[in-house]
């Protein structure tokens, strides 16, 4: 299993803060929030080969000593990244499923979805690599 | 400010009429809609007999070569030329591709081929890729600061070893406008051949290939309310001599032994195998569809919009232009503040604003003016004000969103 000590939230905790929103707008709220639990990832670690390729965005990915270390320098992705961690408690191919559950459930699966070009399935494909 | 209510051309358009009247499609730079005309045209022609042309005696095939060789005289006469200086091709990228494979043997070792920091990938790649073939070099006319291209340093350094200048009618990130007759005449002075991409000029300007003086002009029918898959190379009458055959085959050849091949006479020597029939018959239908419209007055509707886009954007105090150009033709590039283009792109989408972000393939002017990309409004003949408005609208609730 993979560490992620860039977050202190666990699943049930992303889900809760999910609870009561309506509008679309809400949940993107939340998922933007969702992007400030991120702790930062060491400057001196986004570097282009720790880049993930397929991303429009910029996506930064480095696992040392069993830790992941994740970032975006686009909101929305790095809440996306907050629920991919959340998810890593589990081997990755559960994770991914889940991670896909869970996108559902929060009611962000239309818009944020692995098909939707935004280099989602490229980081679960580096994920996945690590094992 | 007067209301630029303009239904009168998106009444033809069925894809922005119907079910699809919420969004505002504001991303013609990448490929526009396709009017009813063009449709119609399109099914009558399947519909009354379809068969290959230049070949058959029978009805169907004289009428099919009829209707193609029509195609060829309609779209040549809208950019000013003759029908036999238009060679058909899939789209701009294979012009290019036609060209810097038929124009090499004019390229050798140690000579300059100049582009422009703001070309599209189609038009830098395949320079790039002939330049390393023949040992020749790509040379490269900056950027100004406002998007301009540096004119000064271009004439300054150019010389006799420059055999081919390869540049863009209209920027299709930042929208600038090149003076392209000033730049053939420059080319043309150390005897070097000009190749204009105007796949973003040709369905918003009054293009004249004799006043602009290029050798070649190149652009494609899907940004010209015309279907995929079908582009135009224009070539001078001497410049399209010199452009040897890259691709063989049928049609393209006069006479074949198993020793040798001759060729056929233009434009057919540059199209080989089965055109795209239907693609330049929808591609003309397109080009009379616009012809009924007084060109001025379609013109300047869209001039109009332009501006008020662009004046909207630059009081927005959340929006940052990327580019500043002197003439602008069709398209916005523009950031919003600590916002990521993606992220924009992204809500923008949830407000059913269809506008494009990233690097709009042109890389190298993307990590000069804006390395994190930018996003791009871009008009077309059917844009409203309504369009620019729902933009407007859904920028300041992206801001909102992006404040907490």
């Amino acid at each position: 299993m993979i560490n992620t000590p860039q977050i202190e939230l666990d699943l049930e905790a992303i889900t809760l803060r999910f609870a009561d929103c309506g509008a679309w707008e809400e949940r993107y709220r939340q998922l933007l929030l969702l992007a400030k639990q991120l702790k930062p990832m060491d400057v001196s670690l986004k570097i282009e080969e720790k880049q993930v390729e397929g991303c429009e965005s910029e996506v930064w990915l480095h696992l040392h000593d069993n830790k992941l270390y994740v970032d975006s320098n686009a909101r929305i992705i790095k809440g996306l990244l907050v629920i991919v961690l959340a998810c890593l408690n589990k081997p990755t191919k559960e994770a991914k499923a889940l991670f896909n559950h869970t996108l559902q459930e929060l009611g962000l699966a239309h818009h944020l979805s692995e098909s939707r070009n935004n280099g989602i399935s490229a980081i679960w494909r580096e994920i996945s690599s690590l094992d | 400010m007067t209301s630029l209510k303009n239904t009168r051309y998106r009444q033809f358009f069925p894809s922005l009429n119907g079910n699809n009247q919420q969004i505002a499609y504001l991303d013609s730079a990448a490929s526009t809609q396709v009017p009813e005309q063009v449709l119609s045209e399109i099914e009558q022609y399947y519909r009354q007999g379809h068969a290959n042309v230049h070949r058959a005696s029978h009805s169907f095939a004289r009428n099919a070569t009829n209707a193609f060789e029509l195609a060829r005289k309609t779209i040549a006469e809208f950019i000013g030329a003759k029908a036999q200086n238009i060679i058909f091709t899939s789209g701009t990228t294979q012009a290019v591709n036609l060209l810097a494979d038929g124009l090499a043997h004019l390229v050798a070792e140690g000579d300059h081929i100049w582009l422009s920091e703001m070309e599209h990938h189609s038009n830098l790649v395949p320079w790039q890729q002939l330049a390393k073939r023949n040992n020749a070099e790509l040379k490269v006319i900056p950027v100004l600061e406002n998007g301009d291209i540096d004119l000064g340093y271009f004439r300054q350094h150019i010389s006799n070893k420059c055999k081919i200048v390869a540049v863009t009618h209209v920027s299709n990130s930042i929208g600038a406008m090149q003076p392209i007759p000033e730049l053939s005449r420059i080319a043309h002075q150390v005897g070097a051949k000009i190749v204009v991409d105007g796949a973003q000029a040709v369905a918003h300007l009054d293009i004249d290939v004799n006043r602009l003086g290029c050798d070649y002009y190149l652009f494609s029918g899907h940004k010209l309310y015309g279907p995929t898959g079908i582009g135009v190379l224009y070539g001078a009458e001497q410049a399209l001599e010199q452009i040897q055959p890259s691709v063989f085959g049928g049609e393209m050849i006069s006479k074949v032994s198993f020793e040798q091949s001759t060729w056929n006479t233009l434009p057919y020597r540059l199209e080989a195998g089965t055109p795209n029939i239907i693609g330049a018959i929808g591609l003309a239908s397109a080009v009379q569809f616009l012809n009924q419209f007084p060109l001025k007055e379609r013109l300047s509707v869209e001039r109009s919009l332009l501006n008020y886009a662009l004046q909207k954007l630059e009081q927005h105090p959340q929006v940052e232009l990327v580019g500043k150009p002197m003439m602008r033709v069709g398209i916005i590039a523009f950031n919003l503040r600590n916002v990521h283009p993606q992220d924009a792109a992204t809500l923008f989408d949830q407000y059913n604003v269809a506008l494009r972000c990233g690097h709009h393939c042109a890389m190298p002017l993307s990590n000069t003016l804006s390395p994190q990309g930018s996003i791009r409004l871009s008009l077309g003949i059917y844009s409203e004000q309504s369009d620019i408005d729902q933009a407007l609208d859904a920028i300041n609730k992206v801001m909102e969103l992006f404040d907490d």
